[in-house]
């Protein structure tokens, strides 16, 4: 990767980091040993003006404050101010501190030491804040650069990933979204949306360097700087206040992407669901019309016929009204399949029952319908048709299923989490090991002579109509110990609140 | 009716149905257009003016929705919607448009007769108000405000009596949300049906003594109720 021209040259504090302190201590020693050198050799060598050589002394002081530990700028101070007595101060060699004239020259020295050194150590923090300012701002326009043209999620989060590692020449990854659970540390941070590790509040003697990917008001996910070889994360370079805003442009770069993409993923949805639910209407209008067909036939034929012959047209028009069922299960589930949400309403219990049971007349005959309804059952917020389509697979089973002169119970409930209907008869019932097989898809019911035509979809479009509200059907235990009893559970999402009704004068 | 044949336009593009469609009506007196295409459809209704629209939804060359659109703009005949079961989107839609009733694929003779005479019993005779209302097995004496079902007495609140009269005064036509809001609790409440579904559901705990047979009220999701009796296909 190409740097930026100005972070070519390696800024200045990068020049200590390399030298251990121990050394750095030697080097403030021979520059003072050094100062001192050429001060006596230029006053044995007869220099008309001692006080003069007093200016060499602050050099070391100088070098030191600049390019040295600052703790070592002071340490240069008294180093000087000793070395000046002994080499420069009558009696030589010794450090007396008698003569009054000398005092002061020290005492002027040590002025002037400290405040070339306090002024220098202020420039060096001024440049390298500065500097570390630039370092961010060229990372920022780094990072812009290299996210142009970057709309997924994952492209985005490797360029960042490279741009940063490179930039601070730490290893760096982003968790987006689902941030590791089982780091502790990490996921504080996302929830917190603070920064972390490395000399910050939370948890300061981790060496990673953990920075919250905030866009607006919502964490993102965390960015994770991980220095290796226990080299320190490099904070002349980039302070840690100041990379939030790198973090804050990859957060935005995210969530622009992640915008982009779902907005795509809508229009590929809607795409399908159009060209879906075209396919399926034209199925169905295929299947239908020459039912309409055969329908109309058979009961013009009906007025028409003795009365045996009536029977038999009668068996011919119920068969063609079961095919009708078949094809709408059929069109049902492939638009299920497809993940085609049709719109939903408000739907009164009552009103589903007795339009599924004015579907199902021809088929009952001497069975008996139990409803119950509780107070304040709320009105459920679904499909209607598909909801039918539950309600009439249950009703038509209890009805195939059940003796010809039996009763089938339909109760509706209210539970703490949403509604619970049931649907009871007092046929056979299914055996227990056979209450969850029944819901498979294909499943027929055939038990040793006991074979009753279905398609064996009917169970399985009801448990995926019902679990496409977020709601359960199971065959439970019969509540009154006989027959089969199928609940439906749906969650209170898939129902509306109830409004209470006025109170009405008689 | 004047002795004269009412007159049905039937728009429809699959010629078995059509065919259907033709010697039913005929055999209970009416008279036939039949029409393949929508805008040949639209052409006929202007030239023929027919006393009711039979219209399938499905049409090969314009929506089923367009051709009601073009004849509300110029008439108010009757027109009735063919459907399939999942074109709810589109039926709503065509009762936004001014469609006044339909029946769903496939459907029979009975049904559609029905139908068929309700919508046209509103638009020439809507002012004949009978005083006894017979659905089936319920009787309904509006001058007297009573209620029975096979000869067993209802006693239903005023609200709920105000709601069956409507509908029994428009027996067998569908009646829109909107306008049972309207006609029952007034202009003001006629966006929000939820009383109307709560009062329907009481009607139907009174009247629907044998729930297996007594499916009087008929609902018809996304659109409205209606006063129908049981038909008696098979």
């Amino acid at each position: 990767m190409r740097l930026p021209p100005f972070l070519d040259h390696p800024p200045l504090p990068v020049l200590r980091g390399q030298r251990a302190l121990w050394q750095e201590a030697l080097l403030s020693l021979v520059m003072v040993f050094a100062a001192a050198c050429v001060s006596y050799v230029l006053m044995q060598s007869g220099f008309p003006s001692p006080e003069a050589l007093s200016i060499l002394f602050v050099l070391p002081v100088l070098a030191a404050a600049i390019f040295l530990d600052l703790r070592l700028a002071l340490v240069t101070v008294a180093l000087s101010v000793i070395t000046y007595n002994l080499v420069l101060l009558p009696p030589f060699w010794t450090f007396d501190l008698t003569n009054p004239q000398a005092v002061a020259k020290i005492v002027v020295l040590l002025i002037v030491t400290l405040v070339v050194s306090a002024l220098t150590t202020r420039l060096r923090r001024i440049t390298g804040e500065s500097q570390a300012r630039e370092n961010v701002l060229g990372g920022l326009y780094q990072l812009n650069q290299d996210l142009v043209g970057k709309t997924t999620v994952a492209q985005v989060q490797a360029a960042s990933e490279a741009c940063l590692s490179a930039l601070t020449t730490v290893p760096c990854q982003i968790w987006y979204k689902d941030v590791p659970v089982d780091d502790p540390l990490l996921s504080e941070a996302a929830q917190e949306g603070a920064s972390a590790g490395a000399g910050q509040v939370l948890a300061p003697h981790d060496p990673r360097l953990i920075l919250p990917l905030i866009d607006g008001e919502k964490t993102l996910g965390v960015l994770v700087f991980t220095p290796q070889d226990h080299a320190p994360f490099p904070v002349e370079l980039f302070p840690p206040s100041l990379l939030p805003t790198l973090a804050a442009q990859v957060a935005s770069a995210l969530s622009r992407a992640a915008l982009a993409e779902a907005h795509e993923q809508q229009v590929r949805q809607a795409d399908r669901e159009r060209f879906m639910s075209a396919m399926l209407s034209s199925l169905s209008h295929d299947f239908k019309t020459p039912l309409v067909g055969i329908v109309g036939a058979l009961e013009a034929l009906e007025g028409r016929v003795d009365s045996e012959a009536r029977d038999i047209v009668a068996d011919g028009l119920a068969e063609a009204l079961r095919l009708n069922r078949y094809v709408v299960n059929l069109v049902e589930i492939s638009r299920l399949e497809a993940g085609v949400r049709p719109r939903s309403e408000p739907l009164h219990i009552r009103d589903a029952v007795s339009g599924v049971l004015r579907t199902l007349r021809p088929l009952i005959g001497r069975q008996k319908f139990r409803i119950t309804v509780e107070a304040g059952f709320p009105l459920l917020n679904l499909n209607a048709s598909l909801f039918d389509l539950v309600l009439l697979n249950l009703i038509e089973n209890a009805l195939k299923y059940g003796p010809p002169e039996g009763e089938i119970t339909i109760d509706a409930r209210v539970t703490s989490d949403g509604v619970e209907i049931d649907v009871d008869d007092e046929g056979a019932g299914i055996p227990p090991p056979l209450r969850e097989p029944v819901f498979t898809k294909f499943y027929r019911a055939v038990e040793g002579d006991r074979k009753i035509a279905g398609t064996g979809l009917g169970l399985y479009i009801c448990r995926e109509i019902v679990a496409s509200y977020g709601g359960r059907i199971e065959a439970i235990d019969p509540p009154d110990g006989t027959g089969a009893c199928m609940r439906v559970w749906l969650p209170e999402a898939a129902t509306l609140r109830l409004a209470t009704l006025e109170e009405e004068t008689e | 009716m004047s002795g004269l044949q009412p007159k049905v336009l039937v728009i429809e593009d699959d010629p078995q149905v059509r065919k259907f469609l033709t010697i039913t009506l005929t055999s209970h007196d009416y008279t036939v257009i039949p029409a393949e295409t929508g805008r040949e459809g639209i052409r006929l209704a202007t030239s023929v003016k027919p006393d009711a629209v039979l219209l399938d939804l499905g049409l090969p060359d314009i929506d089923g929705t367009e051709v009601i659109g073009s004849i509300r703009s110029w008439s108010k005949m009757p027109i009735l919607v063919v459907s399939v079961r999942d074109q709810e989107e589109e039926k709503v839609k065509a009762f936004d448009l001014g469609a006044n009733d339909y029946v769903t694929k496939p459907f029979g003779t009975a049904e559609l007769m029905a139908r068929l005479r309700a919508s046209l019993r509103d638009s020439i005779v809507a002012s004949v108000e009978d005083t006894r209302v017979e659905v089936g097995d319920l009787c309904i004496d509006l001058a007297a405000h009573k209620v029975s079902v096979r000869d067993t007495p209802i006693k239903l609140s005023p609200k709920e009596f105000a709601l069956l009269k409507v509908l029994a005064t428009h027996a067998g036509k569908l009646l829109t949300h909107k306008y049972l809001m309207q006609k029952v609790w007034g202009e003001a409440q006629a966006d929000d049906n939820q009383y109307l579904r709560i009062y329907i559901a009481q009607l139907r705990q009174k009247l629907e003594i044998d729930p297996a047979r007594d499916q009087f009220i008929v609902n018809e999701p996304g659109i409205g109720y209606r006063l129908e009796a049981t038909s008696k296909t098979s």
